[in-house]
């Protein structure tokens, strides 16, 4: 069964992008990613427009992480004031990031970018987190062994506007989290995901917060970040394909369900050892797409 | 005098066709009767839109070396083309241009082969066939070091690999009066209006052309998303984020029992 995408203007199998949805979901529900990592390029490997799959996507994961995030919040997961922080930098990091994607899409590198920005993040946040999590499971299987402390002190914790995080037992510069929030921000933007697969990892090793509160607290800042990047898009490039969004969520929050309990069943190092290893798969597969000669090396785009 | 020739009979038969055939587009010269039809000129690009399958069937008075060449081309689009090379071990475009209005929509199908039917310069001169599709650049647009035939051949591939793009002697003509051509139109095409021209040939020369318009349209629901994304956009993303937290929300409900 066919469906026309309006705003993406091609027809696609219904089902399809159902079970894309699903599948997608499962592995935001694990892990409290947006997902958005894994969909964006297999949207575009549909034959959804690189653009469209961008802002659709935007819109689809404020949807996965309003449904991921109320299980978090009733467990009491959502360290809120930090979310807050997060959220302002991450506000005004997708609205650059927004515009900076119109600049490269204009000068016809938006694919690359997207393919390399991709490639980049994905492999240094793997291999860290793979190395992370191979030594935590390696130490907790030698007996007596030395307890790791909290967090590392380094120059991060000198800086000014120190604030107080009850739920995260954190005392650090509000500058820190406003940081990660602008980088992050613009990565979302530009690259058509949440951005949980960056901000996961950086609330761990970058802000030392605990890991029970770092996937509602992420899923919590995404819901503004996305919501934001939809509504940018939306206005600036009409990208935002409402029905393509609705059907992804539909697979999307089923799968996600789902996902959320299984996650709750693995443990910590395990779940960061198993995402680190799909990361890692999905960034050998681009730096295989950009390294491999291309079947055609022209491109055709129609201008409207 | 009183028995019927082949040829009157064949142009009675095609007279009572006219009369059995609603909306004709006619232009009769001399002694041809080139006629033809759709079986629809309003496609609808609805939800469930998957591409349309159009007929178009028409009569002609068939002689040994006459052909029947038609074209149905989409709306004009300017186009970027983008070369990729190789930049120390990843592959980047590096060269583009512009290409003035291309239909971005065109399938030519005759009854034999158009190099069979006429000359390469009558073809050049008709604009028929892919390769005498105009290649121009817009203003400001160049090809640096390539050969420009290199970037046309690609252009021809990509749109013949997308669909949009066809050339096919697929034309039957029955008794020698009837010819009927399959039009299809992927689902990737664009809306707008497709105009649709039906030649006649004879011994390799334009002997008698009619015409006919198909006009593609988005309709339904998918239609007023797209107006409402194009017209208001600032209320649309605002409406995305509504009907997506609410969906969020209502399918978590769902769940928690």
């Amino acid at each position: 069964m066919y469906i026309y995408l309006p705003i993406a203007e091609i027809s696609i199998n219904i089902f399809l992008i159902l079970g894309l949805g699903g599948m997608v979901g499962l592995l935001s529900g694990i892990f409290g990613v947006g997902g958005g990592f894994l969909m964006t390029p297999l949207l575009i490997f549909l034959g959804v427009p690189a653009p469209v799959a961008v802002g659709t996507e935007a819109n689809q994961i404020v949807a996965s992480s309003v449904s991921g995030v109320l299980a978090h919040w009733r467990r009491g997961n959502v360290d809120v004031k930090m979310g807050i922080i997060l959220l302002s930098g991450g506000i005004v990091g997708s609205t650059i990031g927004v515009y900076i994607f119109a600049l490269l899409r204009e000068i016809g590198q938006i694919d690359l970018a997207i393919k390399l920005s991709f490639i980049v993040f994905l492999g240094i946040i793997g291999s860290l987190m793979l190395v992370e999590s191979t030594r935590t499971i390696l130490r907790s299987r030698r007996p007596g062994g030395k307890r790791r402390k909290l967090h590392q002190h380094n120059w991060l914790h000198g800086l000014p506007f120190k604030m107080r995080f009850r739920k995260s037992k954190l005392y650090i510069s509000a500058l820190l989290p406003f940081g990660v929030g602008l980088l992050v921000g613009i990565l979302s933007a530009i690259m058509g995901v949440g951005g949980g697969f960056i901000m996961v990892p950086a609330m761990i090793y970058v802000l030392g917060m605990p890991t029970s509160v770092v996937v509602g607290t992420s899923l919590f800042q995404i819901i503004f970040v996305t919501a934001n990047v939809t509504f940018l898009q939306s206005v600036q490039t009409q990208t935002v394909d409402v029905v393509l969004a609705g059907l992804l969520l539909i697979g999307g929050v089923i799968g996600a369900q789902f996902g959320t309990r299984i996650g709750a069943m693995l443990r910590g190092e395990q779940l960061r050892g198993l995402l680190a290893l799909i990361v890692l798969a999905v960034c050998l597969k681009l730096v295989w797409d950009v390294v491999i000669t291309p079947e055609d090396i022209f491109s055709l785009e129609l201008l409207r | 005098m009183f028995s019927l020739s082949s040829k009157s009979f064949r142009r009675l038969a095609a007279i009572v066709f006219i009369g059995l055939t609603a909306n004709l587009t006619t232009s009769v010269v001399a002694q041809d009767l080139l006629v033809a039809d759709l079986n629809e000129k309003e496609v609808a690009i609805t939800t469930d839109f998957n591409g349309a399958d159009l007929l178009l069937f028409g009569t002609i008075d068939h002689e040994l070396n006459d052909d029947v060449i038609i074209i149905v081309e989409g709306p004009p689009k300017n186009i970027a083309i983008r070369q990729k090379s190789r930049v120390s071990g990843i592959w980047i475009n590096t060269e583009s241009a512009t290409l003035d209005t291309i239909p971005s929509f065109y399938q030519i199908s005759s009854t034999r082969p158009l190099n069979v039917i006429a000359s390469t310069k009558t073809l050049k001169e008709l604009g028929l066939g892919l390769d005498n599709i105009p290649f121009d650049l817009i203003e400001g647009s160049s090809i640096s070091g390539d050969d420009p035939q290199v970037w046309k051949a690609a252009l021809i591939r990509n749109m013949e690999n997308e669909g949009l793009w066809n050339e096919n002697s697929d034309i039957k003509v029955r008794k020698k009066i009837l010819f009927r051509s399959n039009i299809h139109l992927p689902a990737n095409i664009l809306p707008g209006e497709y105009h649709v021209r039906i030649l006649h040939f004879r011994s390799g020369q334009l002997f008698n052309e009619t015409y006919s318009l198909i006009n593609v349209q988005k309709k339904g629901l998918s239609a007023q998303i797209y107006q409402f994304a194009h017209n208001y956009p600032p209320a649309y993303g605002m409406f995305a984020i509504i009907f997506a937290v609410f969906m969020g929300w209502g399918a978590a409900r769902v769940f928690r029992r």
